[in-house]
């Protein structure tokens, strides 16, 4: 065989290999999507999001968490978790439910990923702090989740589908108008918690604009609407708003909590 | 990618038995209660509330449903998450009744090893303790089970007080400021 031919071959061999590890994850996320869902739909099925109170609504996204969980442990890094926790509950109290038990945890996986649970539970990916630079940008990935939970959108959307039907339907997704409102109300929330909310902007577009062809950005982009819509809704939004707080971007604190897994080591 | 194959197995099994949970019927448990809930007549979180269970009650499952379990508690029985109970259980009989298929290959190993545990001895006495966190999966499917709900206690322990929050920001010098949400197609504040 040539060196040529040798090469050829090898090439050709990668690319299977490529496509093969590809195809696991993709199954992989599937299969952890569709378990996240099925407890959920046993969990709201047959009530309306009206019967469930608060302490019922805690319970169920500890229930969801447990499951959540039960395909990524979180992060073993105390300063992360807790700068995790430190941003997402300050983002909190702006809201319209600032004393909910909110708690926010870094999921140890490298898919793009964030998961609002009801009664004030966010977990993010590792692979989706990978993706942010700065505090703002993470603030506004908190923010958007904050607002499904303070909406009850899943609650709300469980219960108006009557989850019989969702059962087949991958990780929650959630109305299109519903998902631009958790971006409209995460801008709003950003500003009055002191960031740019252009910063969030920034994530849309850079996830956007991501081709690594990541097996949690499909997951992502399957229950989410295009990102070029949601950036072209969010955008007036934003220029409406931004002049409220053009603030810190945090990067520095950013880089001491979280500079050794996120992006800012690729800057 | 040997951990997503991994993953995607374990995956399977969980869906798989959740799927079919419904269709076996198992010896009955004790354990307790992990938390305060609401005992109810139906598997369903909108069915009527029978009673309510303290934390550490003790309880009998006897039928499990779909991430439900069906208990005896203080002579009434009923529905309860099987979230809400502790995976530590005491098996009281050892009579797997699995309707064949796909998961009586689980029962057959896990009855296997109860009746060498219960030979010769009376029902009463056929007790032993196992820790089942998923049934049929085992005792490492029940390590996996238990670890995560240590998991739940961690992401718990991982939050942070309000005030702690209010001080970070103060640290930060973050400025609250007050705007209100906009609506949906207009770009001006409501």
């Amino acid at each position: 065989m040539t060196t040529h031919k040798r090469w050829q071959h090898n090439r050709h061999h990668h690319e299977l290999q490529d496509r093969s590890v590809t195809l696991m994850r993709l199954i992989a996320a599937c299969l952890w999507a569709f378990l996240f869902v099925c407890v959920g739909y046993f969990a709201l099925s047959n009530a309306s999001a009206a019967e469930i109170n608060e302490a019922r609504e805690i319970e169920i996204g500890d229930e969801l968490a447990v499951t959540l969980l039960a395909g990524g442990k979180l992060l073993n890094n105390d300063r992360a978790q807790e700068y995790v926790n430190q941003v997402g509950r300050w983002l909190t109290t702006v809201t319209e439910r600032p004393d909910l038990p909110w708690q926010f945890g870094i999921m140890d996986r490298a898919e793009i990923g964030s998961y609002p649970l009801p009664g004030g539970k966010v977990l993010v990916t590792r692979g989706m702090l990978k993706k942010l630079s700065n505090e703002a940008e993470l603030a506004g990935v908190l923010a958007h989740e904050i607002a499904h939970i303070v909406q009850r959108h899943q609650l709300k959307t469980m219960a108006a589908e009557g989850g019989q039907e969702k059962l087949g339907a991958i990780n929650f997704p959630l109305d299109r108008a519903v998902e631009f409102e958790a971006d409209r109300m995460a801008a709003v929330i950003m500003a009055r918690a002191g960031y740019d909310a252009n910063a969030y902007l920034n994530v849309l577009r850079n996830l956007q604009n991501d081709r690594s062809n990541d097996q949690g950005l499909s997951m992502l982009t399957a229950v989410h609407p295009a990102f070029k819509d949601r950036i072209a809704e969010l955008q007036p939004v934003v220029s409406n708003i931004a002049g409220a707080a053009k603030g810190d971007k945090g990067r520095e604190r950013f880089a001491a909590a979280l500079g050794n897994l996120s992006g800012m080591s690729r800057k | 990618m040997s951990t997503m194959i991994r993953f995607s197995i374990t995956s399977l099994l969980f869906t798989i038995l959740l799927a079919l949970g419904s269709t076996l019927s198992y010896a009955d448990e004790r354990t307790t209660t992990n938390r305060q809930t609401d005992l109810r007549d139906a598997p369903n979180i909108s069915a009527a509330r029978l009673t309510s269970l303290l934390v550490d009650a003790e309880v009998v499952v006897v039928a499990r449903q779909s991430g439900w379990v069906r208990i005896k508690a203080g002579g009434r029985e009923g529905w309860i998450p099987a979230a809400h109970i502790k995976s530590q259980v005491t098996v009281v009989e050892a009579a797997p009744k699995a309707t064949g298929g796909f998961l009586s290959w689980f029962t057959a190993v896990l009855s296997s090893e109860r009746s060498r545990v219960s030979t010769g001895s009376s029902a009463a006495n056929r007790t032993r303790t196992a820790t089942i966190g998923i049934r049929g999966l085992g005792e490492d499917g029940a390590n996996a089970a238990k670890s995560n709900s240590e998991e739940l206690q961690k992401l718990k322990l991982y939050s942070v007080s309000r005030s702690d929050a209010e001080e970070f920001a103060q640290n930060a010098k973050l400025a609250q400021t007050s705007v209100t949400y906009v609506d949906a197609g207009s770009n001006s504040n409501k």
